[in-house]
């Protein structure tokens, strides 16, 4: 079996750069990715064989993207793309032999099981770096299962990675900084974006905003870019408005939306219909937790953003030793914060692998302060505009979907509270919600508030799903000796 | 909570809620009280057969084909969807040696009134097509069946509520009072119950409410792994189990190295579509995590079996802990040392299939309409010595 | 049925820039043939067939379709060379891929 001293799992911002690092300090590594191409969510590329033929309409990432293809590249790193790791186990051998003395630990090793095209269908790491990322975190109201309904992040996918435009006539809504670039990215690309509704208030967070920016260059110019798109096309940008329902037979047709207040629940005299054959609709971001759930590392509960994230020190390091973290699974960070994470990941590995000695370290992680407090600043900003608004399920009925993959409703979840469940477990056993092909990841945010506001518990004590291998589904016969 | 009863059923699992329901139906007074939800613990993480032709003939195989005949009209009479299914199970024999076994044992099982048609390998095929062709034939008993474990015993619980049980959900029994050879009280966290009859059907955890009174009760975790494919339309029908899974299962406690994975190919499709398949077998105390290793051997040991299912995806590992006694056989009945401490545990890999008879014969045992003779291959008292 | 499934709508999604003909395969969507451009997903070949559902389960006629476009939400599963329930969004299309979308079909069992 193949063996390395790191494996990174991810290969966006945090991952790429905790590569860079990593091998400029002479680990042996290798970085997988379930995408065709690096660059994760942020640079979202399209797949070789596309990008030849198609404009360039990456706005101005394309250039730091470029630059860190390239170091990636001159380090010959290992890169391991269309692979998802779906198990990784502590190995049962214990200690795989290094090839350098002198190192701080006897490192237990991991051994990671992968689907890919690629040979390699385990590999053993003595460190894990997992760089998973975040996905769009699904708002549930009545129609939003219908054809028709899709996520901010999967018509950017669509739309960088592909070239496709999803629909003619779309609505933007939810919460969180993508609903403007995908609401300017659409109207760019030629779509008809009725409306871009945020639930924030324009008011949410706004004071923080002067200090917020400083050091923000980018960030600034970005979201003037997507205003100017949405004032130039006269599209409106509508705060404290969310979405109510999705309207259509097999498919969206229209959507009814309105005003909401500071606690995002629907004002019903504002009501108002309109055509659509599209609705990109999330609010924020989910951190993929699979990893580290399956790892068992301790999660904490992020009341503002009503999210567990993994516990880990100033070194990137979870509860689970020699497990790190960086990028997007430990908060809203963004990319920046994705990139200063997954260098400090990157240098304490090297500290622990005896690369670099505790003061080379301490000595190369002083100077991302800055950086992280510029950053944090704007984190705290950002987590007001994203906080969670209960109100924002009061407009869920008995007949909406909560579990898709299993069809379970919002009734019948409710039927199972009646029944005695206090948690998502009890629930997942009566109904079956989360039991299927998603591994619970679509409806575990949604299940749980049903759950706490009905049994009237903190989130936090209702439990999360239980994610068990393989992380994603994987044919029988290729696991086989 | 400061209650009195006549009895406490501690567990709430497939035998908890099922001696709740029987003593309930029977209008006993009792209260179950589990620590955590229903069917939180093994029920929840077994497979779905009610196998009979599985048991060794003689006192498991009869208490089962007993069971077995409380199953047929249990959906009615519990007024619930059990996803009970009565299309027979299938040991499959891929050697000679392994169908002498299959029909030996059949034999045997004729002569306590079970039937078990050997059939030929064409027969085989014909009623289960998705076979590998080298299988050679199978013993085919009609009377298997399979249930959804965490139904039945969610149905359990809600039919002995209807007949006036009180069920208490998320209570930990902390400790059991005794005097002078008598149970005066049940200690939770959440208060005091008064009774003088507990019944301990906490499954793996049952050593440790015997230790509340001071006894040992040879019951071990016998760590099981299993997985679950996507749905698909009919695939197979009933239970397919390899004849190699006899030895796997027949492997007793105290055998050479039982650290030792072993694993039997079982499987059948869930009411959904997804296919169960089953199980490895090893003594890993209480660790609950899942293995490559295990999830291999049983992509490996299925796949051999029913080829087709190489093309389906693994949805979901998962494992339980089966409450394994030293015999295999399960413990049933009074404590010499302290009569109204009923125990009703030790079911192993068995508990789903004989959680009806159980339930019936402990609420008999209680109310008198049962003597403690008719359970004697089951008794606490024989690891006494 | 089959109806449904050969005879898809005018398309909602579109392609932003014209196809180059050098990267042009052929799939197989339901028995028909049907050029895609070799890097795509298969997602996107059923999209831009005009295909809006992949899959509809007979329970509450729930349609199933693309909706997190990037491998989490497992609601885009369709079957390729027969293999059932792959993810149409995270599958890179092959000259000749059979690709087929489910209707009415048999994800229907009824659970209590
Ligand atoms: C949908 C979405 C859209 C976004 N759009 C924008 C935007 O327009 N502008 C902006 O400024 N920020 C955007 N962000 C935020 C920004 O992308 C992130 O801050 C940044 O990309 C985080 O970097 P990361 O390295 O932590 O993870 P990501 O960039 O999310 O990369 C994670 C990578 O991990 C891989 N992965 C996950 N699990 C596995 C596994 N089991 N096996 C193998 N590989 C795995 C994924 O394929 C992915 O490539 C977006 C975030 C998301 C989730
Ligand atoms: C992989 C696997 C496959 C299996 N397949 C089958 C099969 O196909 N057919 C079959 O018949 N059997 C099968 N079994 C066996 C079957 O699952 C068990 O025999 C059965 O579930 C045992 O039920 P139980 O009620 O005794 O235990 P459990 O279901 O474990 O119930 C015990 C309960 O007691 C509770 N408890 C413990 N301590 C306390 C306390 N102090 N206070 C309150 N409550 C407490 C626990 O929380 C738990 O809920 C399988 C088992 C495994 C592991
Ligand atoms: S669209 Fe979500 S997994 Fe394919």
């Amino acid at each position: 079996m193949k063996q390395v001293d790191v494996a990174i799992i991810g290969g966006g911002p945090a991952g790429m750069t905790a590569a860079i690092e990593l091998a400029a300090g002479g680990a042996k590594l290798s970085v997988i990715d379930a995408y065709p191409q690096l660059g994760g969510h942020y640079f979202k590329q399209s797949p070789k064989e596309l990008m030849q033929q198609e404009a360039d309409v990456t706005d101005g990432r394309q250039a730091e993207y470029r630059s860190l293809v390239n170091a990636v590249d001159k380090k010959n790193i290992e890169i391991l793309s269309d692979t998802a790791v779906w198990s990784i186990f502590l190995n049962e051998e214990g200690t795989i032999e290094g090839q350098n003395n002198g190192r701080p630990d006897k490192a237990t090793g991991f051994t990671l099981h992968l689907q890919g095209p690629h040979d390699v269908a385990s590999l053993q790491a003595r460190y894990l770096l997992l760089a998973p990322g975040a996905y769009d975190r699904p708002m549930a109201f009545p129609g939003w299962h219908l054809p028709g309904v899709i996520t901010p992040g999967g018509a950017q996918m669509l739309l960088k990675g592909y070239g496709i435009l999803p629909g003619k006539r779309v609505l933007v809504a939810g919460s969180g900084p993508l609903l403007l670039a995908v609401g300017a990215g659409l109207a760019e690309a030629g779509a008809e974006v009725v409306a871009v509704l945020d639930a924030a208030s324009m008011w949410d967070g706004a004071f923080k905003i002067p200090a917020v920016f400083w050091g923000q260059k980018e960030r600034v110019k970005d979201a003037w870019k997507y205003w100017s798109t949405l004032k130039r096309k006269q599209i409106p940008l509508l705060f404290g408005h969310a979405i109510f329902r999705a309207l259509g037979e097999d498919a969206v047709t229209a959507a009814v939306y309105g005003r909401v207040d500071a606690q995002g629940r629907p004002i019903k005299q504002s009501e108002m219909v309109v055509e659509v054959d599209t609705i990109c609709v999330a609010l924020g971001f989910l951190p993929n937790l699979a990893l580290t759930r399956h790892l068992e590392c301790e999660h904490t509960y992020n009341a503002t953003l009503d999210t567990f994230y993994p516990r880990y020190a100033d070194t990137m390091e979870t509860t689970v030793p020699n497990v790190f973290v960086a990028g997007d699974v430990t908060g809203v960070g963004g990319k920046d914060m994705s990139k200063l994470q997954g260098r400090a990941a990157g240098l304490s590995i090297l500290g622990k692998l005896g690369y670099l000695s505790g003061e080379q370290v301490k000595s190369r992680l002083q100077p991302l302060q800055t950086g992280f407090q510029r950053e944090e600043r704007f984190i705290r900003m950002l987590q007001d505009r994203l906080q969670a608004r209960p109100g924002l399920f009061e407009v869920i009925d008995d007949d909406t979907f909560i579990c898709s993959c299993e069809m379970v409703t919002a009734g019948r979840i409710k039927a199972a509270i009646d029944d005695g469940a206090q948690d998502i477990r009890g629930v997942k056993l009566r109904t079956r919600c989360g039991m299927g092909a998603c591994q619970g990841r679509y409806c575990e945010s949604n299940v749980a508030h049903l759950i706490s506001q009905a049994t009237n518990r903190p989130r936090e004590t209702v439990g999360t799903m239980s994610i068990r291998p393989p992380l994603i589904p994987i044919l029988a016969g290729n696991i086989l000796e | 909570m400061h209650t009195t009863v006549d009895v406490v059923v501690v567990g709430g699992g497939v035998i908890g809620t099922s001696i709740t329901y029987y003593l309930a139906k029977q209008g006993v007074n009792v209260c179950l009280v589990e620590r955590n939800d229903i069917a939180s613990g093994t029920s929840s993480a077994a497979a779905n057969g009610v196998a009979l032709q599985t048991k060794p003939p003689g006192p498991k195989q009869n208490l089962a084909q007993a069971s077995a005949r409380l199953f047929r009209n249990l959906s009615e009479e519990l007024d619930a969807d059990i996803e009970l299914s009565n299309e027979g199970g299938m040991l499959v024999a891929e050697t000679e040696e392994q169908l002498e076994l299959i029909s030996d044992k059949a034999q045997k099982a004729a002569k306590s009134g079970l039937t078990i048609e050997i059939l030929s390998r064409k027969q085989t095929l014909a009623r289960q097509p998705c076979l590998a062709p080298h299988i050679i034939g199978s013993a085919y008993c009609a009377a298997d069946s399979t249930v959804n474990p965490y139904l039945l015993a969610f149905a359990f619980a809600r039919a002995a509520k209807r007949h006036g049980a009180d069920v208490q959900t998320f209570t930990e029994v902390t400790a059991i009072e005794h005097q002078a050879g008598q149970i005066t009280a049940v200690v939770t966290n959440r208060g005091k119950i008064l009774t003088d009859t507990v019944v301990n059907a906490a499954g793996v955890w049952s050593p440790k409410v015997a230790e509340m009174v001071g006894l040992q009760l040879p019951v071990e975790p016998r760590k099981g792994e299993l997985f679950v494919t996507e749905p698909v339309p009919p695939l197979v029908r009933g239970i397919v189990i390899s004849a190699s899974y006899l030895l796997s299962k027949a492997l007793p406690a105290g055998d050479a190295d039982p650290r030792q994975m072993t694993a039997g190919a079982y499987t059948a499709q869930a009411r959904r579509g997804n296919l169960v398949i089953g199980s490895t077998r090893q003594f890993a105390g209480y660790n609950r995590s899942s293995s490559f290793h295990g999830i291999q051997k049983l992509a490996q040991l299925t796949t051999t079996l029913i080829p087709a299912v190489g093309k389906l995806h693994v949805l979901r590992s998962y494992s339980g802990l089966r409450p394994a006694s030293p015999d295999g056989l399960p413990i049933l009945g009074r404590a010499a040392e302290l009569p109204g401490f009923v125990l009703a545990a030790g079911h192993e890999g068995d508990g789903i299939a004989l959680s009806p008879i159980t339930g019936q014969y402990i609420a008999d045992l209680i109310s008198g309409q049962l003597s403690e003779e008719a359970l004697v291959p089951f008794s606490p008292q024989r690891f006494s010595n | 049925m089959s109806d449904q499934q050969n005879q898809p709508a005018l398309p909602v999604a579109t392609r932003l820039h014209p196809r180059n003909n050098a990267g042009a395969i052929q799939v197989i969507i339901n028995g028909k043939q049907v050029s895609a451009c070799r890097g795509e997903t298969v997602a996107v070949a059923l999209l831009l067939s005009g295909r809006r559902i992949f899959t509809q389960a007979s329970r509450y006629n729930l349609n199933r379709t693309l909706f997190c476009g990037m491998g989490v939400c497992h609601q885009c599963l369709v079957t390729v060379d027969g293999v059932r329930d792959v993810r149409a969004c995270m599958t890179k299309i092959r000259p000749g891929m059979k690709i087929e979308t489910r209707f009415k079909m048999e994800h229907s069992y009824e659970t209590s």
